[in-house]
């Protein structure tokens, strides 16, 4: 009989997978050997880079979307392909594989990455070939495409040691990237700061993987938790879900197992069915080999081969059979007895405990045993850290500290404004659309984890909440048109980390994708405007690229820049919903708002949240009106004779983002509130299979929440446009309003980002750098001074050891040479040279011999 | 009165402190070798007497000794003999006392 039934996530092998990470690998490999070897080439060489790195894109967008259609075809439960390539690691029982995973959510992901991608990398083809020698225009793109694969290996990842690898491969390519122009010391040292942050970041999520594994591990008998690492294999029979086949579960179940007082007993058949075939589902430790019934000959495949974990579904004749799990490389086998195969109900054999993969946690939550319970869960969640927080509220809020560094989060999102300094279509594709999210998608990723503590939601809510209107504060004022974008994204990612907070994993997704879209339609639209500015501002003698992104330089620019203008309003109005609402980002913040409204898996009630959303909601559109009015329209401040439209590559690029903010909003957004599917829109109901238990509950608005919050949000935005535009838009103003913001009381703490930055400064670089003189000081007087005694005390040594050598040693030896030739001086008399006075001698000698031993008796 | 190994080894001893002798006193380097030759032969009447006296069942090794002493005596004068001529042809003197060479 099956130990566990439950959800046991249905996995297809996939072999193609590898196809989705290849491609831009072997372009990052092949534009690093051209940056390093054809470093001197001729400008042909730009060309063969971006035909590699766009072909590169464009395939992998292509497997991206051919992989899409594969998971799409398959039933909603079985939508999660499986490649395992090879073996990593594997330390006690602790399996790390290569193994990519593409589930809906991860699907999704590698949409965003490679669709976005490419977009950004034409962009970045056309906008980087002035101005950049051939091995740097090689070298850029070398990061560029290393960044795309270890997103992809992130979000293809089927464990944390996996994702780890891709997590902290975008960090490298970040740092590379935003210092890409090295030579120039603050963009280096931004590079570094955003690369240091991470660091602190992620020592929260190692030490919070490290808290999952410890916290799967271990035993359970009668109920008390027995903690230890060792993995034991259990028999699961699937079902689609826990709860909808208890009476099944109930007929299915063994009377051996019921022998207790068990009110489940009347309803139990003694003898599950054994009639026809069952299947045979193994997908833990791969690579490992199965043994049924005969202890000596492994299971084979047709061809002839042992068969491998992992398989799905292997037909297997209906009775009870015993399994022995060989994982071979040290391990003991794992032995499982008495499952019964029949009625065409699948068994997996799934390994429970200790798992750095999330399917197999998933699982292990998911399943219930014979008495309906989760075991797993409930000693989960009956595990007790430090004090009385749960461990699973403290393994979340470490792996939400990792989350935090890299989505840009308060306290650590000082990184991002300053990441700025790298190339503007780094800073839309790295730090707007893609990598920034990754904070996101791990809770998402591990949205069945974190659902189990209200705790740690709220915590993940209040932070996204106070980062977003925080962040949205920090970009009222700003002068630099990036970092109003970048305090934006900032922003927006808060708002995420909200709705992941709150339990709305899809509709974090959701308005991760629309971010996106939206957020790389106004930075390329930004790169466009500030490249055409740059070149007329560089006619002026005025050379630095920060005078070309101050809004103050800007101004009237729709007039002779409309297309970028038109792509710069779309986003706007895609991120603010004002005042048109019904592009990406209304429906998707809309859907915030509400889960925020809703939430009841929280610890504090969600209106404060939503109200504070509102809030950012008008913040948001309030400051980016500002730029697109600062930018676009009034009186220009530069003489616009000397400022052109982008190039057609880039304009293209431009108008399909724009068209992006639409589509994405009319199909996702719609579906949510007209369309959906039973309530649930389009996403929502495409991520489902992804997000199996991490269902977190919501209060049951009805129609009248959701329009209600549309109001509220639709309200709150079109004032901060309104507001804007009475401040900004127009020539009547022109001027005054720098004067204006300055008499604001929030101007300061705005632009200097709350002096987050100087407190910073001021305590922890300021601290280090004391820890580092003393440690200087420490090093010059004790250690270089204990060095020195050392060096005295050596010295002292060495002298009176040269005196012994010289006296005594040497003294030695030259007396012994003078002694024997003196000696040699008087035996020499001995030597008479008569022969006959020898044999005296020899004779004298003989006789004494045949004395001695009277003489000595 | 038959003669015993003791009176063997009598006369033996006598031979041999004569040849001793005559190679202690002689100058003569001819005279030396002389000596010498008695001292093996007061070896080789040892070598018999045992023999005869002490081994006697046991072969003839003590004679087998004798006729070794006998040769090596033998090739020992040629040789000495052979230098003594040389000593003399460079020295015009083969008085042992006068060779003192070997010193320096």
């Amino acid at each position: 009989m099956p130990d566990f039934h439950g959800p046991i996530q249905h996995v297809t092998i996939a072999g193609s997978l590898w196809l989705l990470v290849i491609f831009p690998l072997v372009a990052a490999v092949a534009c690093a050997w051209t940056a390093l070897v054809h470093g001197r080439a001729k400008d042909k060489t730009r060309d063969a880079v971006a035909i590699v790195s766009i072909g590169a894109m464009g395939l992998a967008l292509a497997m991206s979307a051919y992989h899409a259609w594969v998971l799409a075809s398959l039933p909603d439960d079985e939508r999660f392909l499986l490649q395992h390539a090879w073996r990593m690691v594997r330390l006690g029982q602790l399996d790390a594989s290569v193994d990519l995973a593409l589930d809906t959510l991860s699907s999704t992901m590698t949409l965003v990455v490679t669709g976005i991608g490419l977009l950004i990398f034409v962009f970045a083809a056309a906008s980087r070939r002035e101005g950049t020698t051939p091995a740097a225009y090689a070298r850029f793109f070398a990061w560029l495409n290393a960044f795309v694969f270890a997103m992809l290996v992130l979000v293809l990842a089927d464990n944390f040691v996996l994702l780890f690898f891709g997590w902290e491969g975008v960090g490298l390519c970040s740092w590379g990237l935003i210092g890409f122009v090295w030579t120039d010391g603050a963009k280096a040292s931004a590079g570094r700061k955003a690369f240091l942050v991470n660091r602190i970041g992620d020592a929260g999520f190692v030490l919070g993987v490290a808290l999952f594994y410890w916290g799967f591990g271990g035993a359970w008998a009668d109920g008390d938790y027995v903690p230890d690492l060792n993995a034991r294999f259990s028999s699961v029979e699937v079902r689609a879900s826990a709860s909808d086949g208890d009476e099944l579960a109930a007929s299915a179940k063994p009377s051996a197992l019921l022998d207790r007082d068990d009110e489940d007993e009347d309803r139990a058949a003694p003898v599950p069915p054994t009639n026809g075939d069952g299947f045979l589902t193994l997908t833990s430790y791969p690579g490992a080999a199965v043994f049924m019934d005969d202890a000596r000959s492994p299971l084979k495949i047709a061809s002839g081969e042992l068969l491998r974990s992992p398989f799905v579904r292997m037909p297997v004749k209906g009775g009870l059979h015993s399994f022995r799990i060989h994982p071979g490389s040290g391990l003991d086998d794992f032995l499982v007895t008495h499952v019964a195969f029949g009625g065409g109900r699948e068994i997996a054999l799934t390994s429970f405990g200790p798992t750095v993969t999330f399917r197999e946690a998933r699982d292990q939550l998911a399943v219930h045993d014979g008495h309906g319970r989760a075991t797993f869960r409930d000693a989960l969640l009956s595990k007790r850290g430090y004090g009385a927080a749960g461990l699973v509220t403290i393994a979340s809020l470490l792996l939400f500290i990792g989350a935090v560094g890299k989505s840009a989060q308060f306290p650590l999102h000082v990184w991002l404004p300053d990441a700025m300094a790298g190339p503007t279509p780094v800073s839309a594709l790295i730090h707007a659309a893609t990598m920034v999210t990754a904070g996101v998608y791990l809770i998402a990723r591990l949205g069945f984890f974190f659902v189990l503590s209200p705790a740690a939601g709220t915590t993940v809510a209040i932070v996204g909440t106070s980062t977003a209107l925080f962040a949205a504060v920090a970009g009222l004022y700003q002068y630099d048109l990036k970092r109003v974008l970048a305090y934006s994204t900032i922003s927006q990612l808060g708002l995420m980390m909200l709705a992941v907070g709150v339990g709305g994993y899809a509709t974090g997704v959701f308005h991760l994708v629309t971010h996106a879209c939206f957020k790389a339609c106004l930075f390329l639209s930004a790169g466009a405007l500030i490249h055409a500015l740059h070149h007329a501002l560089a006619k002026k003698g005025i050379r630095h690229e920060k005078h070309a992104q101050d809004v103050r330089r800007m101004g009237g620019l729709a007039r002779v820049l409309p297309k970028t203008a038109r792509a710069y309003a779309i986003g706007c109005l895609a991120m603010t919903a004002a005042p048109i609402p019904g592009l990406a980002g209304f429906w998707s913040k809309d859907d915030i708002l509400v889960r925020a409204f809703t939430a009841k898996n929280l610890v504090i009630p969600g209106a404060i949240l939503g109200v504070a959303a509102l809030v950012v909601a008008a913040l948001t559109s309030f400051y980016m009106w500002r730029t697109y009015y600062l930018a676009f329209d009034g009186e220009p401040r530069t003489p616009l004779h000397d400022v052109h439209e982008p190039d057609d590559a880039t304009a293209l690029v431009l108008t399909v983002l724009a068209g992006l903010c639409v589509v994405v909003g009319v199909v996702l957004g719609v579906s949510t509130k007209l369309i959906g599917r039973g309530g649930e829109s389009l996403l929502e109901a495409w991520l489902a299979p992804s997000l199996r238990g991490a269902e977190a509950p919501f209060a049951n608005g009805g129609a009248l929440v959701e329009w209600a919050v549309i109001a509220a949000t639709y309200a709150c935005a079109l004032g901060g446009a309104l507001l804007a535009r009475s401040q900004y838009a127009g020539r009547k103003h022109h001027d005054a309003w720098e004067e204006r913001e300055r008499r604001s009381p929030l101007f300061a703490a705005s632009t200097h980002g709350f002096w987050i930055d100087a407190l910073y400064k001021h305590t922890f670089v300021a601290l280090t750098n004391r820890v580092r003189e003393f440690a200087a000081e420490f090093d010059r007087t004790v250690v270089d001074g204990l060095v020195n005694f050392a060096g005295v005390l050596t010295r002292a040594f060495a002298w009176v050891v040269g005196r012994v050598d010289d006296d005594v040693v040497d003294g030695a030896v030259s007396a012994l040479s003078r002694g024997t030739l003196r000696a040699g001086e008087r035996i020499r008399a001995a030597q008479t040279g008569r022969v006959q006075s020898y044999v005296y001698v020899i004779v004298l000698g003989i006789l004494a011999l045949a004395f001695l031993p009277y003489w000595l008796r | 009165m038959k003669p015993t190994l003791d009176h063997y080894l009598v006369v033996s001893a006598i031979l041999f402190v004569l040849g001793l002798f005559t190679v202690i006193t002689r100058k003569n380097a001819v005279g030396m070798l002389l000596g010498v030759e008695l001292i093996l032969n007061a070896a080789a009447l040892d070598f018999v007497a045992f023999d005869h006296f002490v081994a006697e069942s046991r072969g003839p090794a003590g004679q087998v000794f004798v006729l070794f002493i006998i040769a090596f005596a033998a090739s020992e004068a040629a040789v000495a003999l052979a230098i003594v001529l040389q000593v003399y042809r460079s020295h015009r003197s083969i008085a042992v006392d006068e060779l003192t060479q070997l010193r320096n």
